[in-house]
Formats: C-alpha cells, structure tokens, sequence
C-alpha cells in the first residue's frame, strides 16, 4: 500500500496581519486563510428577568431583578438604613458601582452617629442591583393542585417527600383612588332628607413610590363594582396598581424540613418581560350638572308639602345616582407593553427554516434540528415562553 | 507598536481594543441585547458625551435630532443627542432621552409633523398640551459623566390621542 508523503500545514495566520486576542465572550481560531472571530452565543437578558440567590448572611433566599422601566422610569427597591448597615451585599453594589456622592452616603449609613434614624427609608433603583428579600408560601407535596406540572416531570412525584414554595415578585405603582361619601343632610324646613354621594380622589401617600417587592403571594386587587351597588355606599378605592413580575419556586430535597436553605433548587417562572407604560382614567366632571329640586310652595295649605318634599328627595336620590352611574368608574390604572401594535401585543410565532437536504450550512441544520426538537416537545416544557415572550396588550378602555 | 495593516473595525456588538500587543476582541456576554428600533448607545464626541439611537418609527416616520434623521442621512453617521448636566435630575441622578410629537389637528402624525428626540430631565408626560412626550431613554449619571443608558422602547410606536369635552387631552403611544 502506498501511503501520500505528510503534507506541512499551511502557517496558521498571515504573518502581515493584526494579531488578535479573544477578549470577553470572544473566541479566536486560527486558520489556514487567516483568523476567525466566533462570538459566544449568550442568552438576551430581557427587563424584569430575575434572578434567585441564597444569601449567606440573611440565610435565605434573595432575588436581583434587572431593570424594568414603567413610563421611563425605573422602579427601587425600599430599604432602610439599618438593614443595609447590618447587609454588607446590599450595602457593596452602592459603594462599588458609582462614585463619590454614593460613597459618602454609604459611609454615612455605615456610621451609627451620622445616622438620624435607622428606619428612615431607602429607595435604591434597580439598575444598582439591590438584593429583594423573597416571602414564601408553602404550595406543599406532589399531590398539590397548585403545583405546575413542570416540576413533577422534574421529580416533584408522589412518595418523592419533596416540598415546593413559591414567593412572587410584585411591582408596585401608586395611582390616585377614587373615593364616594354619602352623607344625608335633613332639612328641617321641608321635612326630608337628600342622600347625595360624593365622589372624589385620593391620592397615595407621600412615602408611597414606584416599587418592586416580594410576598408570599399577589394579593388580587380591591373588588370593585362600577355598577348601581358602589353608588349606594362610601367606599374608597386602593391608591395603588400592582402587577406580577414573576413567581419563584423552591424544590426542596428529598425529606427536607424547616425553612429552605441553599440546598433547595430555584425556578423562575415570570410574568413580564418588557418595559412597561402605566396610565389610568381621569375622574371627569359633568359638562353641564341637571342639579336638584330643592324647594315646592306649600299646598294645600300646606297639607301637601310633605308628601310632595318626599317624592322630590326621592327623586334628588335617582338624580344623584344617574349622575354617579355617568361619573363613576374605577379609577385603577393599566398596564402595557408598546408594541407597536395597537391594542394586540401578540407576537408571530418565531419560524424556523426548513432542515437543509445536503451541503454545510451549519446555522440552519442547527436551527432545523432545534425547529424538530420543539415539534417533539423535548424543549418545549419550560416555565418561561420563547422569544418573543409575551406582551401586555393596550387597554382600549382608556380611549372611551 | 500598533499594528497599522490590515486595520479592523469593530461590527455592532464587538468591543475592539488596540494595544501594543495586537488587537483584542470582545464582546458583552451579559445582558447582550439585540439591535432593535430605538436603541441608544453611549458614544464620545467632540463636545462631550452623548447618544446615538438606531432607527426607530412612529407611525412609520422618522424622528430627528436636531435636523437629521435619527438614523443619519446616507454617507453620513448617525446624529448625536448632546447629553447636558445641566439636565440631571438632581434628586435622582438621571435624566432621559424623550420623543416630543406634535400631531396635526386631527391628532395624527403626517409628514409635516415635528418629530425630535430632545434630552431632558423628565420622562415626559402623556396629558395636557398639543405635544405628545414619551421617554426613549434613561441615562445614569455620575456626577457629571453619563455612566449608564438604558432603552426604554424595544419596537416602534403607533400613536392616539383622546381628546373629551370636559378634560384634558390625552396622548398615548401604543
């Protein structure tokens, strides 16, 4: 047999061109015709997406949401002074990420006389990375209806002697309330009384601020009925809009018990992932108010003002009420994505190119191979949809 | 010595550093986001720091920094949105890049409506007023130096105002 003589490789780069060096997330790979820069194909974090860490000093579970930004704005996290004293994770991404102004207050917070009060709140923004203190729920074992399926094709089964809690992620946005007071003012002249309801706004309290937080679960907002029900009582509305951010669940090991501890396995199943526009109604007055009747002449000498004055403060109620009916709607604000899409935030289906039949593309054998995988369902049991995700739709209530 | 043959350019995305032992190439693996309509970047001018924004649409028009188009005009680069600290909220330490739209008496935008990208020191509101405002941008600051942008807008806007008779004029990007 005759074997061809040993070829010498050809030199690996151009001695001419530019030496290259792989920097952060690069990857440089020497070839015959010269270098090759691959990039390392990374996921997009997108806003809101959360992330779960077990503290060693708190001992217990924290959450570091990236930034979320609602009409531009981004939400804090509310803190005080003594916690971040006693936290030095919370206290390090202030100092270490800007400059001078921070650091000082830092050490301010970090000295005990330069510190007025230990409770006075701290706002610190999202994009400083403050560490979010998770509430949890117990949802229980395997058998438990609350429990997503997700987790008992990852061993969350009957006699497993597994536990899972959740904690959800809430942002909090503070909004004007609306407010109905009844009152019944008796003449004493006519003999009758007048209901008349008085509707008005609140406004959230002075410390309230654009927030995000943690409870063991998002408390459903105020039941409010705009119908003829609310119209016949004083009521005062939540000044305050929330919405889920995301829920995280623990697996516990086989036979834990007790609080969770770093041994328990996290999950994130979230709830939005882009930034976000918030409005609520305006409280509109009457253009023109068809007011009340208020005083008949006596007749019948008289005999006759009282049953006239009762149907007329009857008639004042009905009058009070239809305008209510008119003015009266929730004052609860709404959240959307802007998708430039009107009122419809749903995202095509991302396609997929077709396997090649033959040749060397790589992306696109990657990409149909990928494309069957999801059709055979091995990909699709995730708690988070695909890129696009998911968007908030426009509510068209707020252009009637 | 700084190899000057073969001279590389860095593609959207990479980070090319030159030094005196050749070229670095990098990339942000973290948080790496996609190029979408309005995404502002920090660059360095002449006159400072500022932004440049990929292309972006309302209503399928262009807005404009000062008189050029946001996506520059062809064989020129993109504007740049002169960044002031005179502008920083002083209480928060930012400030914000906003889409100011006057929309035509009917309430929609035409070709002869103004359309700018200014730099501000509110995220701008949606009631009151002929002109609609809504944040592209939040820029952190530090001290005097922007440190930190962050997009605001992922796709382009579609617009519509409310109007009613006995309130205020409402604009909304959707």
């Amino acid at each position: 047999m005759i074997f061809a003589p040993p070829v010498k490789r050809p030199d690996p780069a151009p001695s001419s061109g530019p030496r290259l060096r792989a920097g952060t997330g690069a990857r440089i790979v020497r070839v015959p015709g010269g270098q090759s820069i691959a990039m390392d194909n990374t996921t997009w974090h997108h806003p809101w997406q959360t992330q779960v860490y077990w503290s060693p000093t708190w001992k217990q579970w924290v959450a570091v949401v990236r930034p979320g930004l609602v009409n531009g704005r981004c939400p804090s996290v509310l803190t005080t002074a003594d916690k971040m004293k006693t936290t030095p994770s919370f206290l390090a991404p202030i100092t270490a990420w800007d400059g001078a102004a921070d650091i000082a207050r830092a050490a301010r917070l970090a000295d005990d006389s330069q510190t007025p009060d230990g409770t006075t709140p701290i706002y610190v923004p999202l994009y400083r990375n403050p560490l979010i203190p998770l509430q949890w729920q117990e949802l229980g074992g395997a058998d438990t209806p609350a429990i997503p399926s997700y987790f008992v094709r990852r061993g969350v089964k009957s006699g497993s002697n597994r536990r899972v809690m959740s904690a959800d992620v809430i942002l909090h946005q503070p909004r004007l309330a609306l407010t109905s007071q009844i009152t019944f003012p008796v003449d004493l002249v006519l003999g009758s009384s007048i209901v008349t309801q008085t509707l008005s706004e609140r406004a959230a309290a002075s410390n309230d601020a654009l927030k995000v937080y943690s409870l063991p679960q998002l408390n459903p907002p105020q039941d409010y009925d705009s119908g003829e029900g609310d119209l016949q009582r004083s009521y005062e509305e939540q000044t305050w809009d929330e919405t889920l951010i995301c829920t995280v669940f623990l697996v516990s090991p086989p036979g834990a018990t007790g609080k969770p501890d770093g041994a328990w396995i996290p999950f994130t199943k979230h709830a939005l992932f882009w930034n976000l526009n918030w409005a609520q109604p305006e409280l509109l007055p009457l253009v023109s108010d068809p007011g009340t009747t208020s005083w008949i002449p006596p007749l019948a000498g008289g005999a006759g003002s009282l049953v006239i004055n009762s149907v007329v403060a009857s008639l004042n109620d009905m009058t009070n009420q239809a305008v209510n009916i008119v003015t009266t709607h929730s004052l609860a604000g709404s959240f959307w994505t802007p998708t430039g899409g009107g009122s419809d935030a749903t995202f095509p289906a991302v396609t997929t190119p077709a396997a090649p039949s033959s040749g060397f593309d790589k992306t696109a054998k990657s990409k149909a191979a990928q494309a069957a995988a999801l059709k055979a369902g091995a990909l699709v049991d995730t708690l988070d949809p695909a890129f696009p995700y998911t968007a908030l739709p426009f509510p068209l209530s707020l252009l009637s | 010595m700084i190899p000057t043959t073969h001279t590389l350019r860095a593609a959207p995305g990479t980070l090319l550093t030159a030094n005196t032992r050749g070229f670095a190439v990098a990339n942000q693996n973290t948080g790496m986001s996609f190029v979408h309509p309005f995404r502002p970047v920090l660059v360095g001018s002449d006159t400072g720091v500022g932004l440049r924004f990929t292309r972006g649409l309302v209503d399928g028009f262009e807005p404009k920094i000062g008189a050029e188009p946001m996506s520059g005009t062809l064989g020129k680069l993109p504007p740049i949105l002169a960044l002031s600290p005179s502008a920083v909220n002083a209480a928060t330490g930012e400030s914000w890049a906003v889409l100011e739209a006057t929309p035509n008496d009917k309430g929609v935008i035409d070709v002869n409506s103004k359309l700018v990208i200014i730099h501000g020191s509110a995220p701008g509101g949606s009631t009151g007023g002929t002109v609609a405002r809504t944040p592209v941008a939040l820029i952190v600051w530090n001290g005097k130096t922007p440190v930190m942008v962050w997009p605001v807008l992922f796709f382009n806007l579609r617009y519509v105002r409310r109007t009613s008779d006995n309130g205020p004029v409402q604009h909304f990007f959707l």
